[in-house]
């Protein structure tokens, strides 16, 4: 009985593994994948389109709103775990703010990794949203 | 007695030297007279023209150039403007998102989400919407304290140059350029470039004007 049960578990535990990495929201085989970019904070909602590359190594996103202005531009090192910040918009480049993005995208993309789209910060009320954009229009530059 | 200006060795007469210069003179304040009226005359011509647009609407389509992933991404969707303080710009793809301008007040309708803002209360809101209206109606031109302006033609249009010299637009963008269709009498495309290297190009096409729009258009409740 033991056996069976054992490769049972091991086989359900396999399958679980499997479906995580299928359902993961980053891939790490060079494509680059749109979003859908929600940013809640407190009473005010920001959203647009943030576009990441995703690599074995990194995750390089670039995240700008509608009219196409560019808000934040990150780089997440998957093994490091650390997401370095390589663009910001004037207005939020403080270090405290920069501080914040920079742990709440790591979170982000260790959620993403896991096959979950978003991440709520609790301690400044920030919830950060990506979901996947289907049958968009793009092309490398 | 004629006195000599040396000049490389050579020995030139003061009275001819001064008859060159004067002709060079001349020539140069000719020149410049000539490009100030062209310049001048294009910017009226524009300024003619988008007085007598009291309505417009169009399709578009946006291209954002991402310099760091040498990547593009295009959006699409449909545009009504009246003079002068309403717009509607409403994006169909890559999803639903319709901003509205009426006035001072802004309305975004993001998914399920109704937002109202105000402007006169939002800097950022307010910069938005004062790049959004006055490339759309070509009004930004003779705004010289918040831009400097270069103008060329070419059979089809004019091309406007558009630098911003305030510090919180430049800070966004390095400039803004507009291309005014002659015959239409419309701005058909825009491009604007970031300081950081991102460009943003929009162009409309299907561009109807004076059409009477209904004024439920551009309603902001």
């Amino acid at each position: 009985m033991m056996p069976g049960s054992l490769s049972s578990k091991s086989l359900l535990l396999f399958l679980l593994l499997l479906c995580n990495t299928a359902n993961a929201q980053l891939p790490a085989d060079g494509r680059t994948i749109e979003y859908k970019a929600e940013i809640e904070v407190r009473d005010s909602y920001i959203s647009g389109v943030a576009v990441l590359s995703c690599s074995n190594d990194t995750v390089t996103g670039c995240i700008f709103n509608e009219f196409g202005v560019t808000v934040i531009s990150f780089r997440y090192h998957r093994v490091r775990q650390k997401v370095r910040i390589l663009d910001i918009q004037k207005r939020l480049d403080r270090w405290y703010i920069r501080r914040v993005l920079r742990k709440d995208i790591l979170n982000l993309m260790k959620e993403m990794e896991g096959g979950r789209n978003e991440y709520y910060d609790r301690k400044y009320r920030i919830k950060l949203k990506f979901t996947p954009l289907q049958g968009t229009d793009d092309a490398k530059g | 007695m004629v006195r000599c200006f040396t000049y490389n060795d050579r020995m030139l007469p003061d009275i001819t030297m001064k008859r060159i210069l004067t002709i060079l003179l001349l020539l140069c304040t000719t020149t410049l007279c000539t490009h100030a009226q062209s310049r001048q005359q294009m910017l009226d011509a524009i300024a003619s023209a988008t007085a007598q647009t009291r309505d417009m609407e169009c399709d578009f389509v946006q291209t954002k150039n991402i310099r760091l992933l040498n990547r593009s991404m295009v959006s699409r969707g449909h545009m009504s403007y009246r003079q002068p303080d309403k717009l509607r710009w409403e994006y169909t793809t890559p999803y639903t998102y319709v901003f509205v301008v009426n006035g001072n007040k802004v309305q975004i309708l993001n998914n399920k989400r109704k937002d109202v803002i105000d402007v006169d209360r939002n800097k950022m809101f307010r910069e938005i919407v004062n790049i959004m209206l006055s490339t759309v109606a070509g009004t930004c031109l003779g705004d010289q304290s918040s831009f400097r302006t270069t103008v060329t033609s070419t059979q089809s249009e004019y091309i406007a140059t558009l630098v911003p010299q305030k510090k919180d637009m430049r800070q966004m963008y390095a400039n803004i350029i507009l291309h005014f269709d002659t015959k239409a009498g419309v701005v058909n495309k825009i491009v604007m470039n970031e300081a950081k290297g991102d460009m943003t190009t929009i162009e409309l096409r299907n561009i109807h004007k004076n059409r009477n729009l209904n004024d439920a258009r551009f309603s902001v409740k």
